[in-house]
């Protein structure tokens, strides 16, 4: 199967503190990875610097082959890598609508072009079905700003799909979602990624929900990647359940 | 003439997929760029527009009052004109409109104040910056939303009376 993303001896300090430390691993094409490991073990970190957040300090990122290190997140956007944030990220002033069409607009044509063009750009059919999809429509014309949280969260999702993206990284997209949306949520995150060979990656705290969603898991430790393997294999793993367990 | 013309070509960049991209990138600069959203680009754009308005603005401004000199156009100037779309609401539309006529219309108002109006001004800029940071145009849609919501409480008032 090919690789979509490799990412090979990829290293962040920050001062004194080295936050993801010579970390390598691929993701394949249409699968959907897991990344855990306790609170501070550089997982943010590390999707921060795949994306171009952080400029790492050394290692080499490749999107499709191709050499994406430091590149800006808008350019990798455009390639067709989009992400959330682990802190919800919407923007509250803008209506549910129009967040979700911006996700979508800088990938229609040029700036120019998209001056002159219909302000939604033809991307209202699209909006509707992730708004369809994702159980807004009761406030579509709602700025993103009054939406409960987990609505605000489930928006969040919504507009990294809004592209058409191949490749997803998530960042603890369960965070605060309750248990019913839960489950529709790895749904959506299924159906998207059956329908639309979309790649997932997903960082998550929640076991259950990771082990069930996901088909390969990454662990992370102190920065380190210390185990890697199918969600029983995981749970099975000695150096796993000691990095959760014994500090 | 010219201002109308001005704000309808403002009212079209900021209606179009510009306006949205304009506003997430005030709103959540990080966000919009891990969108697509080419920060330097569209930055760029917001200053160009902002200039050549400027730029135009100069030249009408020339021809009616006939005389032009440097100090026409000194610090003070480019205050008073921040100031306006301070005063006027920061990201509104019409913002910088509102801004402008409280800016030019305030001293005649005021008159009797007189040289005490810079003061009185300065006074209003404070207080608006301490309670209303969004402007006069903010000041106006919390209000408009507080009798908005006094209407709504009031029909539901009316729709629990009818029913009991
Ligand atoms: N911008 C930054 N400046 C300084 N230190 C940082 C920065 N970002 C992250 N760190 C440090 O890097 C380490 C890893 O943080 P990171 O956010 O990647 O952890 P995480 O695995 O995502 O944790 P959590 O599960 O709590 O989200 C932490 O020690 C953190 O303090
Ligand atoms: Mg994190």
């Amino acid at each position: 199967m090919a690789s979509i993303l490799e990412v090979e001896h990829l290293r962040k300090s920050f001062g004194g503190i080295v936050a993801v430390d010579d970390v390598s691993f691929e993701v394949n094409e249409g699968e959907i990875l897991g990344i855990i490991g306790p609170n501070g073990s550089g997982k943010s970190t590390l999707f921060n610097c795949v994306l171009g957040q952080y400029i790492p300090s050394s290692g080499v990122v490749r999107v499709d082959g191709r050499v994406t290190t430091g590149m800006r997140p808008s350019r990798l956007n455009r390639l067709g890598v989009s992400r959330t944030f682990q802190l919800l990220q919407v923007f509250p002033q803008l209506t549910v609508r129009d967040n979700l069409i911006l996700a979508g607009q800088e990938h229609r044509g040029t700036m120019l072009t998209r001056l002159f063009a219909r302000p939604d750009l033809g991307l209202g059919p699209q909006a509707d079905r992730m708004i369809d999809l994702f159980r807004l429509s009761r406030v579509a014309g709602e700025k993103a700003g009054s939406l409960s949280y987990g609505q605000q969260k489930l928006l969040d999702a919504a507009m990294a799909f809004m592209a058409g993206p191949r490749l997803v990284l998530l960042d603890e997209p369960a965070g605060g979602v309750n248990l019913t949306m839960l489950g529709e949520l790895r749904e959506r995150l299924r159906e998207i990624n059956a329908r639309e060979k979309a790649t997932f990656v997903v960082i998550e705290h929640n076991m259950e929900f990771v082990m069930s969603l996901c088909t390969r898991i990454l662990v992370l430790a102190e920065g380190r990647l210390i185990a890697e393997g199918s969600p029983a294999a995981i749970r099975a793993d000695a150096k796993v359940i000691e990095a959760y367990l014994g500090n | 003439m010219a201002l109308g013309l001005f704000a309808l070509l403002l009212f079209w960049i900021v209606r179009s997929s510009w306006g949205r991209a304009f506003m997430a990138l005030r709103e959540n600069p990080v966000r919009a760029m891990s969108l697509g959203v080419d920060t330097r680009r569209y930055t760029l754009m917001a200053f160009a527009i902002g200039s050549s308005m400027a730029g135009f603005a100069g030249a009408v401004y020339a021809p009616l009052v006939q005389y032009i000199e440097p100090s026409s156009f000194n610090l003070g100037l480019s205050l008073n004109i921040l100031l306006m779309t301070i005063v006027g609401g920061l990201g509104y539309f019409l913002g910088p409109l509102l801004g402008g006529l409280v800016a030019i219309l305030g001293p005649e108002w005021l008159r009797a104040a007189q040289g005490y109006y810079l003061i009185l001004y300065a006074i209003l800029v404070m207080v608006m910056m301490a309670f209303c940071p969004q402007g006069l145009m903010g000041l106006y849609e919390r209000l408009a939303k507080r009798l908005g919501a006094g209407a709504e409480t009031r029909a539901a008032d009316a729709a629990t009376r009818e029913r009991a």
